[in-house]
């Protein structure tokens, strides 16, 4: 039988994609503004799917924590999507700007205080030999509207919060501005 | 050196510049504010040499300089940057470009209120500016660090192309979150908090003279080989990192002959962590987790025992510099002199 590279990439990315068949899955819906009328709100379907890779210590993927499990996991994501911890898109409205949640490839942002400090929620498990514990996790819509997440490396560009988030999370006290400038300039990986 | 006047300004900011004479102030909310820092400065400073402005934006209102305008991206910047009449703005989507200020007919005071795209597909953590040479060096994390080179007498030879138009083009593909000019030169440094040098050599032919990338030397292959590079034009540098025991200084003399020995250290043993090392024409500036001080030559100043966003140097006149210093909900600026 012949096989393509299109086929091998399709094969592989099927392989490692979390199986949304044998995973735990755990529906939940939000409220978010409205892409074409923001005034407005609109409900979200979506479901969180654990993905097994991040419990596993395959590398590079970061781990959870033992004591955080899926259900702990699933109850941070619909905090962050309640407080619209998430990525935005800016759009116009009648002349006015608006930043709307972002789907498909949504990303948010998550953490858990205890006695008013952000309790390790895992760890890094990078290639290079990075283990540091990590105290923000990111979400990510891997497939429309199937989302996962997993402790959050802040030096890497695509885990870091967006600024919609940061200032939203100045505003009700959890960080200060010198917090943000050390998460968007890159040099920690969590605070 | 010391501080001679002060002024600190209560009110909620992210970034400032000195350009031209005039205060550029980035809000927390997306907006950027223009003032005439000269009246500021006259204005608060005459009488007594420290004063405390209450109020921020309102407190300020009888020195701005045209209408606030719209930050691009919506939110605070990433870094900002001027290099040849334009302000360069980091943001999450790109590097923006807009002119700087602009007297219009009217003789009215403009900023760009739409500045457009420079470069994007790249998420920028910082910018640094040649201005001498109107280089512009883009340090973007995982993307790797970029160099916008405007200068019509040093084109880049020797890299790769990202933008032929806008002359943008790629240093290097690996991890860079600050970079700083030294010569023609870039020394960045990486999220690891390891610096290296990116090695450009001017290359003249006759009439053509370009800007020639040669290799990168590691930090342990500056102090090998290329010490004298980052000691040729001052009496005294310094190169120094962060490492385990603490801030690592090799003090660099200018025409004595190149003998490394045992480095200094700083901040040994002290709960205070270290964040940055930066060198400066006012000595070494140190950020730590909870403050910021300079280290000069055999000496140490502090200007602040108190976590900061972000600090910026201009310089006043030949010894005098004004240093910015953005807080919680402050901006100290300390005009300060070496002695």
């Amino acid at each position: 039988m012949n096989i393509s590279i299109h086929t091998i990439k399709i094969l592989k990315r099927q392989y490692t994609m979390p199986n949304a068949i044998a995973q735990k899955q755990f529906p939940f819906s939000f409220n978010v503004s409205d892409s074409t009328n923001p005034t407005v709100e609109t409900s979200v379907d979506v479901t969180y799917s654990p993905n097994p890779q991040h419990r596993s210590g395959v590398k590079p993927k970061s781990i959870w924590d033992s004591g955080i499990t899926e259900e702990m996991e699933f109850d941070i994501f619909k905090v962050a999507m309640e407080n619209k911890w998430y990525r935005t898109k800016e759009v116009t409205y009648q002349k006015k700007k608006y930043h709307v949640f972002l789907s498909p490839n949504g990303r948010g942002w998550g953490f858990l205080q205890e006695n008013g400090k952000f309790k390790v929620l895992g760890k890094l498990n990078t290639n290079d030999g990075r283990n540091d514990p990590v105290r923000f996790c990111v979400f990510e819509e891997g497939n429309p509207n199937v989302w996962h997440g997993y402790p959050a490396d802040f030096k890497r560009n695509q885990d870091r919060p967006t600024k919609n988030v940061l200032k939203i999370w100045r505003d009700n006290n959890y960080i200060e501005k010198h917090d943000i400038k050390k998460i968007i300039g890159g040099s920690v990986c969590t605070l | 050196m010391h501080t001679i006047r002060q002024i600190i300004i209560k009110g909620d900011f992210f970034d400032c510049q000195l350009y031209k004479n005039n205060l550029y102030l980035w809000d927390m909310e997306g907006f950027l504010h223009v003032y005439d820092w000269n009246r500021i400065y006259y204005t608060f400073t005459e009488v007594i040499p420290s004063r405390i402005v209450r109020g921020g934006v309102k407190a300020l209102e009888r020195f701005r300089l045209g209408r606030p305008v719209d930050v691009p991206g919506g939110y605070f910047p990433t870094d900002t940057a001027f290099m040849g009449e334009y302000l360069y703005t980091a943001t999450e989507q790109g590097v923006y470009r807009g002119y700087a200020h602009k007297i219009t007919k009217e003789g009215r005071f403009s900023t760009s209120a739409r500045p457009t795209k420079y470069f994007g597909d790249i998420v920028p953590v910082s910018l640094s500016v040649n201005s001498r040479n109107n280089q512009l060096s883009i340090s973007a994390g995982d993307d790797g660090l970029f160099e916008v080179n405007l200068s019509q007498y040093n084109p880049t030879v020797g890299l790769q192309t990202i933008d032929q138009k806008r002359r943008i083009y790629k240093v290097s593909g690996k991890n860079a979150i600050r970079s700083r000019y030294v010569h023609s030169s870039l020394y960045s440094t990486n999220a690891q908090l390891d610096k290296t040098l990116h090695f450009f050599e001017i290359d003249r032919q006759g009439d053509l003279i370009s800007r020639r990338y040669m290799r990168d030397f590691s930090y342990l292959d500056i102090l090998r080989e290329k010490t004298d590079y980052f000691s040729s034009d001052k009496r005294y540098s310094s190169i120094s990192r962060i490492t385990k025991k603490g801030v690592e200084t090799y003090p660099l003399y200018h025409g004595r002959v190149r003998r490394i020995g045992k480095p200094l250290y700083s901040l040994k043993d002290s709960v205070s962590k270290p964040s940055s090392v930066e060198p400066s024409e006012l000595g070494t500036f140190i950020e730590t987790d909870n403050g910021l001080f300079i280290l000069g030559r055999g000496s140490r100043m502090v200007i602040c025992n108190r976590p900061i966003s972000r600090w910026r140097l201009f310089r006043k006149e030949a010894n005098t510099f004004f240093l910015f210093v953005i807080l919680e909900e402050t901006i100290e600026i300390h005009e300060i002199t070496k002695l």
